[in-house]
């Protein structure tokens, strides 16, 4: 099966049976439709942050440096620092706020589903690509309840498994299957 | 205060209902609000091919009368409708609702083609703040917009019996306009959603001063609260076809009268003044103005702007 297929099959069960919204009015993304639009899923820290006007003066945009601990899927590799930018930040005494744009936050360690759209990479469906890590007992515990993620369909049953992903290894795991059923 | 008393009143705040409206906040926790008496919104004029402009700019006025609607008596703000004119989205100090027809981008982005939108976003909105902490204008609203996908999506008018019923463009989802419009004016007005997601910055609280239940986790409420979380207009998520959000419920009118007090209402209807934040122009008076006047001013600037650019 070539990729097209499934991408455009679920692209056609989010659009087409979802119409759903999350965030700021947004298509509901479960796993499978997060890894099917990454071009990269890594885990790291959220080293730095810094935000600027655009260059026509009227938007503002912030660029987080994330630290690469770990590669999911795609071509980034560990120690690597890459730039994620969403939209908002604060700039000369002015502040931005885009509802739905994911907040990444120095010190703070994650798990992002990463696109590019146009020049930068950003958060698979704003703020859906983002999974915040513990560490709990010496384990990265995901601190997202995958159980909820609202499924545009019934679940396969290897979907209803996720909902008892709880650490960024059972993650892992799933993200490379279907990322593995894409190709 | 006497035991008897504050046992009293104890029991009387326990029953009453908690709100769970989340108004959204500076980095340093000042709520954000319009220091005027109303919100000037204007739609840009393109409109939408999935509707006639008749009924789109309809729909935009209803969207705005449903809030001035369930908020009156008790909130101060009125959310003003201009008519229509060919303008942009982005940071001039005029509130701009603009369906995005051809690119689902910001656009300094027509040229360098970096800065686009999610596509699984069918609308976003916007919010510029005085960030000054410390200064009395922190948190002052200065400039709101409203972008609709009109690329990855479908609006129409729902028709709430049959919600399923209508078929959207190909590769494209349906979305009721008005659904939509009613939350993203929400946004418009200072509030945000009613449960934290990864978007929810890590400084905002609720109604009642706690940060706001994870999105992930509200199914785990007791069912009244449940209720008011999800059934707000201001909750982060929908169903297909949904058409319940057209109203403002009361949660989402508690966040608003909280916000804007008829007791503390301005004397006059003004628009933003965006100079020296960010911006060198400026197209207001920085006294109070009669509301028509603000929205003669800002029609006027219109006209200069689309003259200076023919």
């Amino acid at each position: 099966m070539t990729r097209t297929i499934p991408v455009l099959a679920t692209l056609l069960m989010l659009g087409l049976t979802s119409g759903g919204a999350h965030a700021t009015t947004m298509v509901p993304l479960d796993l499978k439709g997060l890894t099917d639009r990454a071009e990269a899923v890594v885990s790291g820290h959220v080293t730095a942050t810094k935000s600027s006007w655009s260059a026509g003066h009227d938007a503002i945009y912030t660029d987080a440096t994330l630290h690469v601990e770990r590669v999911i899927t795609g071509a980034i590799t560990v120690g690597q620092d890459v730039i994620v930018r969403r939209e908002g930040g604060s700039v000369d005494g002015v502040g931005m706020m885009v509802f739905g744009a994911p907040e990444l936050v120095p010190g703070e360690e994650v798990v992002v589903f990463l696109e590019h759209r146009g020049a930068a990479r950003y958060v698979v469906g704003m703020a859906q690509g983002k999974i915040d890590v513990a560490t709990i007992d010496g384990k990265k515990q995901i601190r997202r309840n995958l159980s909820s993620v609202h499924f545009t369909r019934t679940p396969t049953v290897e979907e209803q498994a996720l909902s008892h992903i709880d650490t960024v290894d059972q993650l892992a795991v799933a993200v490379r299957r279907f990322a593995q059923q894409s190709k | 205060m006497r035991p008897s008393l504050g046992l009293a009143l104890a029991v009387l705040l326990a029953a009453l209902p908690a709100n769970a409206y989340v108004r959204s906040r500076t980095p340093h926790g000042t709520a954000t609000s319009w220091r005027s008496s109303c919100a000037i919104v204007q739609p840009d004029s393109g409109g939408t091919p999935d509707l006639g402009n008749d009924v789109t700019f309809a729909t935009i006025h209803s969207s705005m009368q449903a809030w001035r609607d369930a908020v009156q008596g008790c909130a101060y703000l009125t959310l003003t409708y201009v008519d229509p004119a060919p303008l942009e989205a982005h940071y001039d100090g005029l509130n701009v609702i603009k369906f995005r027809t051809d690119k689902w981008c910001h656009p300094d982005d027509s040229q360098s083609s970096d800065v686009c939108y999610s596509t699984v976003a069918a609308a976003i909105t916007t919010v510029f703040y005085v960030d000054s902490p410390g200064s009395s204008n922190d948190g002052t609203l200065l400039d709101t917009d409203v972008e609709l996908n009109d690329i990855n999506f479908t609006f129409q008018v729902v028709d709430p019996a049959a919600p399923l019923s209508m078929t959207p463009r190909s590769g494209t989802s349906i979305a009721d306009l008005e659904n939509t419009l009613v939350h993203e004016l929400g946004h418009l007005q200072g509030l945000d959603h009613t449960c934290k997601d990864s978007a929810t910055p890590s400084w905002e609280v609720d109604d009642s001063g706690n940060p706001p239940p994870a999105c992930s986790a509200v199914g785990t409420l007791p069912a009244a609260e449940l209720d008011r979380i999800v059934n707000a207009t201001m909750y982060n998520s929908a169903t297909p076809g949904e058409t319940k959000k057209r109203t403002p419920e009361t949660d989402d009118v508690a966040g608003i009268c909280a916000a804007y007090p008829l007791a503390r209402a301005p004397s006059s209807c003004k628009a933003a003044n965006i100079s020296g934040y960010g911006k060198g122009c400026s197209y207001s008076d920085r006294g109070e103005l009669p509301r028509s006047l603000a929205v003669l001013l800002v029609a006027l600037a219109i006209v200069a702007l689309r003259r200076r650019n023919a």
